[in-house]
């Protein structure tokens, strides 16, 4: 999984002008740079589409000001507590020693830091913990998502290899995490002093929603594969161009006002 | 494996000049009389054949071991008596053994004490609970198990005078105890993860016995130093680094307990040839070290 600081000052400081010039886009953002905007002449000119300045406008956020949107997910917290777990599954799953990466490349357009990359020289992955048995299958059965092709293409470009995967890795939920769970639906009916069959069962749900030890191995992976595309990866530059003009323009509007 | 060194004056000292000292081999005869070098070949074995422990401070080493003796309890991994286990304590940036206690071990010291004429411990199907009295216990029908579900466990022993006791803890009070002792089993590593069935049993067995058994002198020691890191060689001080300290795993230890588990996984020496072209030049060792033990 690709993170962003969090809690860190901002990269660009206040006051300063930032170079805009040199901002990079996040593997993980590309998808939505990459989206068309909806008039044909908007989509001629290259220009940004709604999606894409509502993403920068987050990156913006996120980049100057040194405010997030979303950190505290859960989904998100389990994605970083078991990142471990995930990636030892998927060592099992494929046979292969999988060890994290944690060289964070850029060229002039593009930033990211995948989760492994192979050393068989083929491919590079990403790891997506699935917060539910439920959002692993839905994953599972969905057409790739764009944004994900899009990272791929990123990463793809950046430690140059020919293909990456995406693995989608059902592992158990931290123990805190799933002891919260049940905290708060004990609250949510009152803390009662003593636990009836129905709450009994109601918290075994919880656990066993959260616990995925008794499903075999092949049951918890799925893999998508992404071929590159260097047409695709070509037209990546462009729009990044666009990021930077955009970014100018937000800092622009906030100076002026 | 080369074991760690510390200084002592100029001198450099491993756990294995440790326990070749004079005193030190005094000191296990005091306790295990004929016996005592074969003890002591045995912690160098198991200090030697782990990595970690092999990192762990000699003298820590050697206080874990003591306890042992002095309780009389073989290390064998395999009898489950008693366990020198490592811990790597990041904020102290040092690893450490600690002492470990086997159910079977608390089992055996009843025995010894001369006043049990039963004890055990087993896991509790779906179906064989027929009682739950707070006041009076729970009774079991071992004969109604209706899935190979547990529920819980439950510890029991009678007394040579008559008095009897259960214990049973349902799955979720075994979790939530673990995870309120032990922050390995918090971060879904170490013995409760590998081997919960044990560990669980352990516990109902020493609250069993914590809360209702007569216990001699030698129960008491071993409920106050296990899973204790042991500061002095006669026991009396110690401290439960696992139960409050936050330890959380060294990429060294993820990437070891990753590559445990391939080899484990491993069908043939062919997967394990192909395991090895994977693992980065600086792992080798430890890749031999692991898959030796796999015997293809």
């Amino acid at each position: 999984m690709e993170t962003s600081p969090i809690f860190t000052e901002p990269k660009i400081k206040h006051m300063t002008t930032p170079n805009f010039n040199e901002f990079r886009m996040r593997c993980s953002a590309i998808g939505a740079l990459m989206t068309e905007p909806q008039l044909k002449a908007d989509k001629e000119a290259g220009n940004l589409s709604a999606t894409a300045k509502t993403a920068l406008i987050k990156e913006y956020s996120r980049m100057v000001d040194g405010r997030m949107d979303d950190i505290f997910s859960k989904p998100m917290q389990k994605g970083t507590q078991q990142e471990d777990e995930s990636i030892t599954t998927l060592s099992l799953y494929d046979g292969r020693f999988y060890v994290k990466n944690e060289q964070r490349l850029k060229n002039e357009f593009v930033s990211g830091e995948c989760d492994i990359d192979d050393n068989d020289g083929i491919k590079i992955i990403d790891i997506k913990s699935s917060w539910s048995n439920t959002t692993f299958l839905q994953s599972m059965m969905k057409p790739l998502d764009s944004d994900y092709y899009w990272q791929g293409q990123g990463y793809c470009w950046l430690y140059d290899k020919p293909r990456f995967e995406i693995a989608f890795v059902l592992v158990n939920a931290p123990f805190d995490m799933i002891e919260s769970e049940k905290r708060k639906y004990l609250w949510s009916i009152g803390n009662p002093s003593e636990h009836n069959a129905y709450i009994t069962d109601h918290l075994a749900q919880i656990e066993k929603n959260h616990t995925f030890d008794d499903m075999p191995i092949e049951y918890r992976v799925f893999k998508h594969c992404v071929e590159r595309n260097d047409d695709d990866i070509a037209r990546i530059p462009a729009k990044v161009i666009k990021a930077r003009q955009f970014m100018q323009e937000i800092f622009e509007k906030r100076i002026s006002r | 494996m080369e074991t760690p060194a510390i200084y002592e004056g100029a001198k450099v000292l491993t756990t294995k000049g440790l326990f070749s000292q004079e005193n030190v081999r005094k000191k296990f005869e005091e306790l295990l009389g004929k016996r005592a070098p074969q003890f002591i070949a045995s912690v160098l074995q198991i200090t030697a054949s782990n990595d970690l422990l092999a990192k762990a401070e000699p003298h820590s080493v050697l206080n874990a071991a003591a306890m042992a003796a002095t309780l009389d309890l073989p290390l064998n991994a395999s009898l489950g008596f008693a366990y020198i286990i490592p811990y790597n304590d990041r904020k102290a940036g040092k690893c450490l053994a600690q002492f470990q206690i086997g159910y079977k071990g608390f089992i055996q010291l009843a025995q010894r004490s001369g006043q049990f004429k039963t004890i055990a411990s087993t896991p509790i199907y779906e179906g064989q609970i027929v009682e739950m009295n707070p006041l009076t216990g729970f009774k079991f029908d071992f004969a109604l198990k209706t899935s190979d579900k547990v529920v819980g466990y439950a510890a029991f022993f009678s007394l040579v005078t008559g008095f009897e006791k259960t214990f049973y803890m349902s799955v979720d009070d075994v979790k939530k105890h673990a995870g309120k002792y032990s922050q390995s089993f918090k971060n879904g590593y170490g013995v409760w993860k590998d081997n919960f069935d044990e560990m669980a049993c352990k516990t109902v067995t020493k609250l069993l016995l914590a809360k209702y058994a007569p216990m001699s002198v030698e129960m008491e020691k071993a409920a106050v130093a296990d899973q204790a890191i042991i500061m002095n060689d006669s026991g009396t001080d110690v401290t439960y680094i696992d139960n409050h300290e936050e330890i959380p795993m060294t990429k060294e230890d993820i990437q070891r307990n990753r590559l445990q588990k391939l080899i484990d996984n491993a069908k043939s020496a062919d997967d394990l040839l192909k395991i090895r072209a994977q693992v980065p030049a600086e792992m080798h060792d430890l890749f031999n070290e692991i898959a030796e033990a796999k015997n293809f």
